[in-house]
């Protein structure tokens, strides 16, 4: 029978998994804004393979995606003493990385539209670019594209980064029932302009949703 | 209110992720090792005195100088400087108004039976009424949050939502 006292048991009992994951994290922001960069890295690692995905969908471009990601990292940096630990750290990276996406496409585009005019050769279409799966990842990209802006990063950060509502509703600086309405109206437009795609069963859809069509976006 | 019947349901919202996590591009190891290194040297990059820019020191040259062509000449020499006083026109950027508008929950989008039949939510005055009018909502610039649940192709509160912008646009105008 324990006959310690219960402050000396509460002091002794292991403090919760979460308490612990929240100091670990007010330490490491800490320790990235007193310049540490290695405890910079060690905040975003975990983040990036959904930073790259989510720019990489916003962009459509495997290095624009990746230049979109660092550039976001930088922003993200900048703006980490208002940074709250025990939030979501990925809510906090993932509407930066979307945003540069989106920024870095438009000025690809311009630059495309200006070497069109002067006539220089266009690069001819790679294999993955003839090939279904490439052509899947475009009608997604194109139907994204045609949603206002506040309803596509709302489906990126739900159908991309796996957020939740009050996550995202963090990222985009909304209420929680806000974005419910916001990715409801962005799968209810999803599912209307992809009907072939998402409708029925996995035979049904386009063929070749391959594992190389993964690693170019 | 008149519901779409063929709301999503999360049955099909795994279905639409399920494509998504299909075609969704992932990082090579080359990338992600280029990544990690950025992040890195990010902190030190940012401290660096050529990332901070000019600095801030032009500033109050600046102000000066532009204060000096509002005022128009001053009399230098003997006597006090008499400054004119140009009239000059300041633009104020208009801040939209806000309004509390209270909203229903469609009832394909409660979580429980048990939530709240009404919220209120605020909104931004559209910056763009006509738009409002078009039902481009990106163009509204607000009116993304809770009118959009009162607004629908076949809503029946369709004219409580009209009733709404309107007395909004008187409240600006």
């Amino acid at each position: 029978m324990n006959t310690d006292p219960p402050e000396a048991v509460a002091a002794s009992s292991p403090r919760p998994v979460a308490d612990l994951a929240v100091e670990r994290e007010r330490k490491l922001v800490k320790a990235a804004i007193e310049g540490d960069g290695r405890a910079f890295a060690a905040l975003v690692t975990p983040h990036l393979p959904v930073l790259y995905r989510l720019a990489a969908r916003a962009c459509g471009d495997a290095s624009l995606a990746e230049d979109a990601v660092q550039e976001a990292l930088d922003l993200a940096y900048q703006r980490l003493d208002r940074y709250e630990p025990g939030t979501s750290m990925r809510a906090f990276l993932a509407s930066t990385a979307i945003r540069r996406a989106k920024t870095l496409a438009r000025g690809e585009r311009r630059r495309k539209v200006r070497e069109d005019a002067s006539g220089t050769p266009q690069q001819a279409a790679t294999p993955a670019e003839l090939v279904g799966a490439a052509d899947l990842q475009r009608r997604i990209a194109e139907a994204l594209d045609d949603l206002p802006d506040k309803r596509r990063q709302a489906a990126l950060l739900r159908l991309d980064a796996g957020l939740s509502h009050a996550e995202i509703a963090e990222a985009l600086g909304s209420t929680e029932r806000s974005v419910r309405v916001l990715v409801h109206l962005a799968l209810k437009e999803l599912r209307s302009k992809l009907a072939d795609v998402f409708g029925g069963d996995r035979a049904s859809r386009p063929d070749a949703v391959s594992q190389e069509a993964r690693s170019t976006p | 209110m008149n519901h779409d019947p063929t709301h999503t349901t999360p049955e099909e919202e795994r279905r639409i992720r399920a494509i998504f996590d299909e075609t969704a591009a992932q990082p090579t190891e080359a990338q992600l090792a280029r990544m990690i290194a950025r992040a890195e040297r990010t902190p030190a990059e940012a401290s660096r005195p050529e990332r901070r820019g000019p600095g801030l020191w032009w500033i109050p040259l600046a102000v000066a100088a532009v204060v000096a062509l509002a005022l128009g000449g001053f009399t230098l020499g003997k006597g006090s400087p008499t400054p004119q006083v140009a009239s000059t026109a300041i633009d104020v950027p208009v801040v939209p108004p806000t309004a509390v508008v209270s909203v229903r929950v469609p009832d394909d989008l409660r979580e429980t039976p048990a939530e709240d039949d009404v919220f209120e939510d605020e909104i931004v005055y559209p910056s763009d009424p006509l738009a409002v009018l078009d039902g481009d909502w990106d163009e509204a610039g607000g009116l993304m949050t809770g009118l959009d649940l009162l607004h629908g192709p076949a809503g029946d509160d369709e004219e409580a939502y009209w009733e709404e912008v309107e007395r909004l646009m008187e409240e600006g105008g």
